[in-house]
């Protein structure tokens, strides 16, 4: 089965600062995968990397056989955070843009899924709260018909109530062959709902592999697993 | 749904399907739901389902009708054995923990029958 | 993939609306202060009252005028450093020309809008003697030449946003690369050095070098020399910045 992302001997560095060194994955279509590790570790800036968003770096990421970036984001879905949009825009005329500037947008899918995790549309971004933003932003990159979706810590500091909707709301609206990788550094909040984790240490990927098989051959949590691997080296 | 974090999630999935048909609340030839749904159900992904499904459906729990859906056997034999397993597991689960204690297994005996006696008298 | 013509179209309108409603400020201003004259009674005799009414129109267009540069200037960098444009599936060169297109539509019409209110308002205040005054002498070449010059400015303010827009690129090109570019010392070093280069860069433009032989002497080959300057200069920022897009990251 071919690859739905390919990355090769990926090396990124800003401001000569080394990030990621030699990073090699193979993903494929139709799983929800953790993106695991410390904070700062890189995973948002491997998530904008595969979202083309940032820039400079050596090696190769493939997206479906696609390597030109206008190519490959027609096929990726990353959460942005809005910050393009000034505060007083209101979340309706957010919404058309997305409508008018990505061909594979379905508004109808946006009433539904921002109805569900309980968006009210009718006010302008400034009037959001932490949680509802997120929210916003998770309606709005779900509504996308895509292959492969990025979300960057959409749980961090949101209320349990928000975070269990945004779950259902992966569960229900993301197409079975649409891969889905979620970055946090609590997988307690997501260890049940992904079937993979890829876990990042030492400037590139340590593992990457089934929960299930970590859980049926270690017998311990994937967040168990995972802090164990961090505390081997102190 | 809460489930325990050190086992494989589609074991666990397996084991609350096979008591939902020990305990009648799936009838046998039934139709279950489909994939998507249960993920939704039970708050995993359609792959940790799957994995689930299909296991069930390889040990004959489940039988897939082409185009139809999936369906709980209607071949008793089978779910005879389902209940003969989880009956012993359990017993083996209770069996174990007083072994533990110390008891040797007349006592264990003895306590069983002075439990169901003090039921009775209930 | 997304088309270029709702690109064009999203940035157009969105350009389109901020200068309507800059446009109506210019109005409010215009109206309250002649509204205060009036009541004041400075209202006068008709040169007085033209003269009164030209000055604060002027004074308004020009202030707001500024205003609305600045914004356009935004509005492209904007276009170019956030995740709202940048994640459009479409390509960096076309995603720029939008951004430029654009900015030249939304300038062209604050322009003209601006120029048919000062025009207007002219003409309704004068009478008929100063308006055949104002028309009696003039020759088709006076009209050719202010238009030009007209013209000429206009590209002088789109050749400065694209500038703008060209420092804003490199500087943030240059300020990935080196260590420590996140701190403010460096960033002014960075935009002084980029601001350095895109001068040594614009100077090169030299037409009367390029084409010997072609004789620009008189007013009107004056202005067309220095507009084709402009369009020239333009043409090359917007292709450097085509270019250098693909070395952006974005920073929203």
């Amino acid at each position: 089965m071919s690859n739905l992302l390919e990355i090769k001997n990926l090396s990124y560095r800003i401001n000569q600062k080394l990030i990621l060194r030699e990073i090699n994955l193979e993903v494929q279509a139709g799983h929800f995968i953790a993106l695991a590790g410390e904070n700062g570790i890189g995973k948002t800036t491997l998530l904008r990397l595969i979202a083309s968003v940032a820039k400079n770096y050596r090696g190769e990421i493939t997206i479906d056989g696609k390597t030109k970036p206008e190519e490959k984001k027609t096929m990726v879905s990353f959460s942005d955070q809005l910050e393009g949009f000034s505060k007083r825009t209101k979340i309706r005329d957010i919404e058309k843009f997305y409508s008018q500037v990505y061909p594979d947008f379905s508004e109808e899918k946006f009433d539904e899924i921002a109805a569900f995790l309980d968006v009210d549309c009718n006010n302008n971004l400034s009037s959001l709260s932490k949680g509802m933003k997120e929210r916003l932003v998770i309606a709005l990159t779900l509504s996308r018909q895509v292959a492969l979706y990025l979300l960057d810590e959409p749980f961090s500091g949101i209320d349990v109530m928000s975070r269990d909707k945004i779950i259902k709301g992966l569960l229900t609206w993301v197409d079975e062959n649409s891969t889905v990788i979620v970055s946090s550094h609590h997988l307690s909040e997501i260890e049940n709902v992904v079937d993979e984790i890829i876990i990042m240490k030492d400037y590139g990927i340590y593992e990457h592999v089934k929960t299930d098989d970590i859980r049926n051959e270690q017998g311990k949590s994937i967040e168990e697993y995972f802090e164990n691997i961090y505390w081997e080296d102190k | 749904m809460k489930f325990k974090d050190n086992i494989p999630i589609f074991i666990q999935i397996k084991d609350i399907i096979n008591s939902r048909i020990i305990s009648g609340q799936y009838k046998m030839g039934q139709k279950v739901s489909s994939v998507r749904d249960f993920s939704i159900e039970f708050e995993v992904n359609m792959n940790t389902m799957q994995r689930a499904l299909t296991e069930l459906i390889a040990e004959g729990v489940l039988v897939t009708k082409r185009g139809l859906g999936n369906f709980i056997t209607e071949d008793i034999e089978i779910i005879d054995n389902l209940e003969g397993s989880r009956i012993n597991s359990v017993i083996e689960e209770m069996y174990n923990d007083l072994t533990e204690m110390g008891l040797s297994d007349q006592e264990v005996i003895y306590h069983i029958q002075n439990f169901m006696k003090e039921k009775r008298d209930e | 993939m997304t088309s270029f013509g709702s690109v064009l179209k999203q940035m157009t309108v969105k350009r389109i609306k901020l200068m309507n409603q800059i446009i109506l400020v210019q109005i409010s201003v215009i109206i309250g202060s002649c509204l205060y004259d009036f009541f004041k009674g400075n209202m006068g005799s008709n040169d007085k009252t033209l003269a009164n009414v030209t000055a604060i129109e002027m004074g308004s267009l020009i202030a707001l005028g500024i205003v609305s540069i600045v914004y356009l200037i935004s509005f492209m960098n904007l276009e170019v450093n956030s995740n709202r444009f940048r994640l459009i599936p479409i390509s960096d060169i076309k995603l720029y020309m939008g951004s430029f297109l654009s900015t030249v539509f939304g300038f062209m019409y604050i322009c003209l809008i601006d120029l048919i209110i000062l025009g207007s308002s002219v003409l309704i205040i004068a009478d008929k003697k100063m308006i055949s005054r104002m028309f009696s002498d003039i020759h088709f070449n006076e009209i050719i030449m202010m238009l030009l010059a007209l013209f000429l400015i206009f590209s002088i303010f789109i050749f400065g946003m694209i500038m703008c827009n060209t420092i804003n690129i490199l500087g943030s090109v240059i300020t990935s690369f080196i260590p420590g570019g996140k701190q403010k010392i460096v960033k002014w070093i960075v935009y002084a050095i980029a601001i350095f280069l895109i001068y040594k860069v614009s100077s090169y433009v030299d037409i009367a070098g390029w084409l010997p032989g072609v004789d620009w002497t008189g007013d009107i080959n004056d202005l067309s020399y220095s507009i084709m300057q402009v369009i020239i200069e333009i043409i090359i920022f917007v292709v450097i910045n085509m270019n250098l897009l693909r070395f952006v990251e974005t920073s929203k």
